[in-house]
């Protein structure tokens, strides 16, 4: 355990840490102009699929805050849009629209270029700026036909909290392995999908902090045509994040691809943290609080198909959907991966905690969530330091050392006064 | 109207000082001069270090980390930053201006900071290998 003070140094330090992989302002800025021109050119008036007014509009991680930096230099960021049709042909089926935006996105020189396989459910474009890091992206677009008026009752979904009616806000999309794929016209026949019911789920657990709404984030900022960088995180944001980071470099490590391929996904990471956390507003508290119930979320169901219990992570605005259905598959590794990944994050946050000197500190950060962020978040902790002796506001406390400005309860503090170290090296 | 011009500490009312807020491992006190030999801890997360200051009535404090007796480097550094000698690991922690120390001040609350916050600044420079802690540096003979 750590004392008052330290924890609050190492709080410090986690928050930064996961501002750090955080997606920054420019990324997010390059994502916004990337799928505004998609979407204006799916929607412009040479566009075949204009009269059925198509808008491109982020969903996902991206909307609710938990977007991580890849773990690689030059790795790619994931951006989830959502292709919403208020109308379509009425004769169209699923494969019909699902190939209407692909062949549209097939006549543009650039986006035939960036398209990849075409996906289950999605077609993926694959950003590639030359030169620049961290300015490559996928793009993974959803087509999906919507109720008549749904930006309004999503406008009002999100400004309204309280209101527990998560099925005004699903939409139909299309799945090339459902059976009636090339057979109904009937959006309401097609796979329901509910990405800002998930949202709204999320982000309402996410913002009662302590026990009052924390008005940091906005989701209706989120969706809008040209939402702004949101800079500020809930506790709940960057415990996903942190989580999510530790997954990426804890399964980068392992030599066997089959294990590797199958590391928890992160729509059970998050679900699974957002029903574990209990609103601690230090992020130290929460991630201790959300690592040691997330297991305890997982419910068990008997499946007659399996003839016992399965675990089952349901999706909270769709409960009969299982997101760990595939634990269930033959020779799968989920199931082992998450339990196995779960307490060695427990290890590695204990024994970065529990490790003197700041040094030791960053070693094994570094080995849990990446040198870079970790490093960064030291040199952003120096920084600052510098800043409040120079600003005639740092402290150190006799016994303990320098303490910035967190001097509460201690009866052994000193002001450091402004100087210059001087030196000939 | 005049100001009161602050009184320069003696000797003894350094040690004194210093030793009733610093308790110190090893101390002596001579009649121009005295020694301090303590630990101190760079932040509520870092480590510590054993100190040794040599105060002398004339030329002020010296301040030298003597344990670690070799403090280990950032990552391609071939030597400490703002130190007079590397081998003795004398710390360089005021410039002499108005900022920096003079007689007038106590010890154990210049000297004593700022020493904490050299170790504070070591240990960010040892994991990114940039010095932090902000400073001057005398021009370079060999620059023009």
């Amino acid at each position: 355990m750590l004392a008052e003070i330290q924890k609050t140094q190492f709080e410090d330090l986690l928050i930064k840490l996961s501002t750090n992989l955080s997606i920054t302002r420019t990324q997010h800025e390059a994502a916004v102009q990337s799928y505004k021109a998609v979407g204006k050119f799916l929607s412009s008036e040479s566009s075949p699929l204009a009269e059925y007014e198509p808008y491109v509009k982020p969903q996902g991680s991206f909307i609710i805050g938990t977007t991580i930096q890849s773990i690689e230099e030059d790795g790619d960021i994931d951006l989830d849009v959502v292709c919403e049709f208020k109308r379509k042909k009425n004769t169209w089926t699923q494969y019909h629209l699902k190939n209407a935006v692909g062949d549209h996105l097939k006549s543009h020189g650039i986006y035939r270029n960036l398209l990849d396989e075409e996906g289950r459910r999605c077609w993926t474009l694959k950003y590639r700026e030359e030169g620049l890091t961290n300015q490559r992206y996928h793009m993974d677009i959803l087509p999906a036909i919507v109720a008549s008026g749904y930006s309004i009752i999503l406008e009002s979904a999100f400004s309204n909290l309280a209101n527990e009616n998560y099925q005004e806000l699903k939409i139909s999309i299309t799945d090339k392995e459902k059976n009636n794929y090339y057979v109904s016209p009937f959006p309401e026949e097609w796979l329901q999908s509910n990405p800002y019911g998930y949202a709204k789920w999320f982000m309402k657990k996410a913002l009662l902090v302590g026990n009052q709404f924390k008005n940091l984030y906005s989701l209706n900022e989120s969706v809008k045509p040209t939402p702004d960088y949101q800079e500020e995180r809930l506790p709940l944001q960057r415990v996903v994040q942190l989580l999510k980071r530790h997954r990426d470099i804890y399964f980068s490590k392992e030599q066997n691809d089959d294990i590797r391929k199958q590391k928890p996904i992160s729509c059970i990471i998050t679900t699974l943290a957002a029903r574990a956390y209990r609103g601690e507003s230090n992020l130290l508290d929460a991630m201790w609080g959300v690592i040691g119930r997330m297991s305890d979320e997982i419910e068990f169901k008997y499946m007659p198909e399996y003839g016992k219990e399965v675990e089952w992570i349901s999706n909270p605005v769709n409960i009969a959907e299982n997101f760990a259905d595939r634990w269930n598959d033959d020779d799968s590794y989920r199931r082992n991966n998450f339990y196995r990944w779960l307490e060695q994050l427990k290890i590695d946050l204990h024994d970065a905690e529990n490790k003197t000197g700041l040094h030791n500190i960053s070693e094994s950060l570094s080995s849990s969530f990446g040198k870079k962020p970790v490093q960064d978040a030291f040199n952003q902790l120096g920084n600052e330091m510098r800043l409040l002796t120079e600003n005639d506001k740092n402290n150190i406390s006799r016994s303990l050392g320098i303490i910035g400005m967190a001097t509460e309860e201690l009866h052994d503090v000193t002001k450091v006064k402004p100087h210059d170290f001087y030196g000939l090296d | 109207m005049d100001w009161i011009k602050p009184k320069k500490l003696s000797v003894v009312e350094q040690f004194i000082s210093l030793k009733r807020l610093y308790p110190a491992e090893h101390s002596k006190l001579g009649s121009k001069k005295f020694v301090w030999i303590g630990y101190l801890k760079s932040s509520p997360l870092g480590n510590s270090y054993k100190i040794k200051i040599d105060f002398d009535a004339d030329k002020g404090p010296d301040v030298f980390v003597i344990d670690p007796v070799k403090l280990p480097l950032a990552e391609g550094k071939t030597g400490l930053e703002h130190v007079y000698n590397q081998q003795k690991q004398k710390l360089c922690l005021y410039y002499f201006d108005e900022r920096g120390w003079n007689k007038t001040k106590p010890l154990s609350n210049t000297i004593i900071p700022w020493t904490i916050e050299w170790l504070y600044h070591y240990e960010i420079w040892l994991i990114t290998g940039k010095w932090l802690g902000g400073g001057k540096h005398p021009p370079r003979k060999n620059t023009i």
